[in-house]
This record gives structure tokens, C-alpha cells and sequence, in this order.
């Protein structure tokens, strides 16, 4: 049994070739999570039938959030994902591409713990890169005179669900 | 947390109003014996980690006690103008962190009638980032 501390997670955009990937941490948040993940169910219901019937359909592979203190000097984390939610443009590249090729949401980024590992699209074998993308949607900012400035990132995977990782390679 | 105790301390002892005034007696935790009128101790009233993913921060609460032994309340009401000016919101040093906030929470003024004795009471909150 291996469970993952959660201060020990992280998020981290990967960038330059799969050969060499350069990781860059999203700075000053303090949470992730990933939600609606769902499979639509196709009904077949004909006549005579007393009972509802269904088959599986497609999968939604969900969505993801993270949120945590805004830093306007993260130039490769936050400030990226701004460019990247303003831009249209996925993560989830060429596999040698040497932009924003893989987001990873890290369960626990410290090896010297259980569960090292994170969730990310996979699917880098061969030169189509990955199979799934992942698209940032929203940002949100906030300012509260007795706290800290805040920000929340949303994000949907497309063509590819997330799978746990434990090779950075 | 050597590194805000000296932060504080060393933020104090800069040509001000406040160090004038208590004739550099700003002691931590308590004053010697004797010493003289006024002067002010300061005190860690609590320190609390916090974290996320990639920074560590300690927010502490630091209070500043001053004491005057004159009858009327002009002397510890002019020394409590001058500390506030000095720690309210200031840019204090702290050996390997970034200060984030120095902010006044409260004050508390009160007088000691069998000895005589003006205290004011002064409470910042402080918040820390690790390096």
C-alpha cells in the first residue's frame, strides 16, 4: 500500500526534446485536480422491451483545475498558460517538438516518498507525439486585502485520457 | 526564528524616531532588571508554517509591548506613533526570506494605576517566503 503525501505534488509544464525534456514548475500553487471523467452510455431500447438498455459510448477524459498564489514573474509556468489559453494552443505536442509537450500533474514529485509519480497524456511512442491534448480554457484571478492574490487555471484533455506515469523520460 | 528576531532588531537599530525615543531599549522576550523608562521588549507570539507545491512560508505574530512610567499618556502615545511608523507595512530584512507582509493587527493601550505604569500593546502579523 502506497499513498501520496499531498504537499509533495506539483505541476509541471515539459518542454524540449523527449530526449532531453526540460521541466518547468508551475509556481505557488497549492492544489490540482481532475474531474469529469466520463463514458456516455448509448440507449438501444426497442419496443418490447420493459427495461432501459444501454451500450458503452465515448469516453470524456474530463477536465483538469489547479489553483494556487498568482505570480506574474513565472514566465514559464503561469504566465505560459496564459499565453497558452490565449493562444488556443494545446499541450500535447510532437513528441521532438520543442515546445509545451506534456502537462504533469504530480502526485508526488519527491522519489524519497510512496506513489512517486504523476497523471499526464501519454501516448510518446513514435513520432506522432502524444494522443492526447490538453487545452487550458479559463483562468481566474483574485485579490483579497487580507490575503495573498490568487489564481485558478482550467484545463480540458481531449483524444486521450490521463495515465499514470512514473518515467520522466 | 533567529533570522526575523534579527530582522526586527536590525530594522530597529537604524536612526529613528522610535530608537530616540526608548533610547535604544528594545529588548526581546523581557527587559533586565532596572532598566530604564522607556523602553519596549517585542515577543513571538506565534509562528505557523505554510506551504504549497513549490514555496515554503511562515507567518508569525510579533508583538511589541511599550512602557512609560510618566504620569501623563504623551510619552507612550508619541512612542506608539513612532513604532508604527517604523514596523507598519515596513521593508524589513529577513536572512533568507522574502518578506511578503509586516502589517499592523491591533493596538491595546492600558495603565497600571498602583504602579503607575503606561502599556501599550501592538500586534503584527508577518508573513514570510522562504528563498
Amino acid at each position: 500500500m502506497a499513498v501520496a503525501e499531498g504537499r509533495n505534488g506539483l505541476v509541471t509544464i515539459v518542454s524540449g526534446a523527449s530526449s532531453a525534456p526540460v521541466s518547468h514548475t508551475v509556481a505557488e500553487l497549492g492544489n490540482w485536480a481532475v474531474s469529469g471523467i466520463s463514458r456516455d452510455m448509448v440507449e438501444f431500447t426497442a419496443f418490447g422491451d420493459t427495461v432501459k438498455k444501454f451500450k458503452p459510448g465515448m469516453l470524456d477524459p474530463g477536465g483538469i483545475t489547479f489553483a494556487g498564489f498568482y505570480d506574474g514573474t513565472d514566465d514559464t509556468g503561469q504566465r505560459k498558460l496564459v499565453q497558452l489559453l490565449s493562444s488556443g494552443v494545446s499541450i500535447g505536442t510532437a513528441k521532438n517538438s520543442t515546445v509545451h509537450r506534456r502537462l504533469r500533474l504530480w502526485a508526488n514529485s519527491d522519489s524519497d516518498f510512496d506513489s512517486f509519480g504523476f497523471w499526464s497524456c501519454t501516448g510518446s511512442t513514435g513520432s506522432t507525439g502524444p494522443i492526447g491534448k490538453i487545452y487550458i480554457t479559463s483562468m481566474d484571478l483574485g485579490q483579497d486585502k487580507n490575503g495573498l492574490g490568487t489564481v485558478s487555471f482550467s484545463a480540458k484533455v481531449s483524444a486521450g485520457s490521463l495515465a499514470w506515469c512514473t518515467s520522466t523520460a | 526564528m533567529k533570522a526575523l528576531f534579527n530582522g526586527i532588531y536590525n530594522h530597529f537599530n537604524t536612526a529613528n524616531d522610535f530608537k530616540t525615543g526608548v533610547s535604544s531599549r528594545l529588548y526581546l522576550g523581557y527587559a533586565p532588571q532596572d532598566t530604564a523608562w522607556p523602553y519596549s521588549v517585542y515577543n513571538l507570539d506565534s509562528l505557523v508554517p505554510d506551504f504549497n507545491f513549490s514555496s515554503t512560508y511562515e507567518e508569525a505574530i510579533i508583538v511589541f509591548n511599550i512602557f512609560s512610567d510618566k504620569e501623563s499618556h504623551a510619552e507612550i502615545t508619541t512612542l506608539y506613533g513612532y513604532l508604527d511608523a517604523l514596523f507598519d507595512d515596513c521593508v524589513i530584512t529577513v536572512t533568507g526570506y522574502k518578506r511578503v507582509k509586516f502589517q499592523r493587527e491591533f493596538a491595546f493601550l492600558s495603565r497600571d494605576i498602583e504602579e503607575g505604569i503606561w502599556q501599550y500593546d501592538v500586534q503584527y502579523r508577518v508573513i514570510l517566503r522562504k528563498n
